[in-house]
């Protein structure tokens, strides 16, 4: 339903999202930059660089989810398909009762969460309990709006 | 900031570049001092740093002591790193990594038999779930074996000790599915190729590795090679 308007958005600095080992050019390019770049490479690399693989704090869930559904509040039913019942992930047990994978509603890690964020991501990390706080409030919008 | 050659994003949160000596220092403090205001702090337990891919052949600077201050010495990689799932660096560091996948293979697989009883969920999750966990590695299998493999090579039927593994514990688990012992199933090339053929077709959809490991190095391969050149 979201495809075009995704696309919009992303394009051209997102290449992963629905599309089969879409990142893969990206490993590619980075065996490439190690041959080339690092001791150890083969004969006629340089030994002048250095990779440094960051690593963010997660900004997906310090930033409010609230504000990024009012930010799109078109997304609200994809919001609700991701983390209510329709998420739910059943299996059998071995006496043929059914059940469902605890905890597992909640996907940390929503592909479109990056753009909303980027919206709405707060001046400094909230602490544990803003966080827990911020979650609660959020999902209590969510069942009314169910 | 200062990526001289080529900055490559993954995930959201986690991406990798590619720095001079001189200025990856200046690079981590000022992502600090600017991030902050827009809510983005390193993690500096998870950020890391590679430098060769041979232990023994450190590269020693001094800019880089600046570096090694900020970030944990366990995150000063000497050997590779995996980026995006697929592990890149000298021969023995992608062999054991690609083991290790071949082995958790083996013990998902094993536990989808153990501890579910219904055929038709063990069979989705074998299909939708375990097998997908693979293909993002079958380029770095490639990238691994080509160098030393037998020409030509047939695109459709790779050989390698990592496929080799992963058709083993397909076998064994088709085995296992049509009530067959494990121990003297002698699967034929009709059954492997109805096994791999798509549900609309008749088939179980099964992921044939072998067939498709060419095809995922070449094709992204082909897309990447603007970026590098």
């Amino acid at each position: 339903v979201y495809v075009a308007e995704f696309a919009a958005l992303l394009w051209p600095f997102q290449f992963g999202i629905a599309l089969v080992l879409g990142m893969q050019f990206l490993v590619h390019a980075f065996h490439a930059l190690l041959d080339k770049y690092l001791p150890g490479a083969p004969p006629g690399s340089t030994c002048s660089q250095a990779f440094i693989q960051f690593d963010l704090t997660n900004m997906f869930n310090a930033a409010s989810q609230m504000k990024m559904m009012r930010y799109r509040s078109d997304l609200v039913p994809i919001f609700d398909l991701l983390y209510y019942d329709a998420n739910m992930c059943w299996y059998q047990k071995l006496d043929e009762s059914w059940d469902v994978f605890p905890g597992q509603r909640f996907r940390s890690g929503l592909p479109i969460k990056p753009f909303p964020c980027l919206q709405c991501a707060p001046p400094n990390p909230p602490s544990p309990t803003q966080q827990t706080d911020a979650q609660s409030s959020c999902l209590q919008s969510l069942g009314q709006l169910w | 900031m200062m990526a001289r050659d080529l900055s490559l994003p993954a995930w959201g949160h986690t991406w990798m570049v590619l720095f001079p000596y001189v200025n990856a220092g200046f690079a981590i403090h000022n992502f600090q001092e600017l991030g902050a205001p827009h809510g983005l702090h390193l993690n500096l337990d998870k950020t890391k740093k590679l430098t060769t891919l041979d232990p023994e052949v450190p590269a020693a600077d001094p800019d880089l002591l600046q570096v090694l201050e900020l970030i944990k010495q366990a995150n000063c990689l000497t050997c590779g790193t995996t980026y995006l799932g697929s592990p890149s660096s000298c021969h023995s560091y992608v062999s054991e990594q690609l083991d290790s996948a071949a082995d958790a293979f083996d013990v998902s697989c094993i536990a989808i038999q153990a501890q579910l009883s219904d055929h038709h969920t063990q069979l989705t999750l074998f299909t939708k779930c375990l097998q997908a966990t693979v293909p993002h590695l079958l380029a770095a299998d490639v990238l691994l074996w080509a160098p030393g493999a037998l020409h030509p090579i047939d695109p459709y039927q790779w050989s390698s000790l990592f496929v080799s593994r992963l058709n083993a514990s397909t076998a064994s688990f088709l085995a296992y599915i049509t009530g067959q012992p494990i121990t003297c199933f002698n699967i034929s090339l009709l059954q492997w190729f109805l096994a791999h053929t798509p549900v609309a077709s008749g088939g179980l959809s099964l992921q044939d590795f072998a067939a498709q490991e060419v095809a995922s190095f070449v094709i992204p391969l082909a897309h990447s090679i603007h970026f590098v050149a």
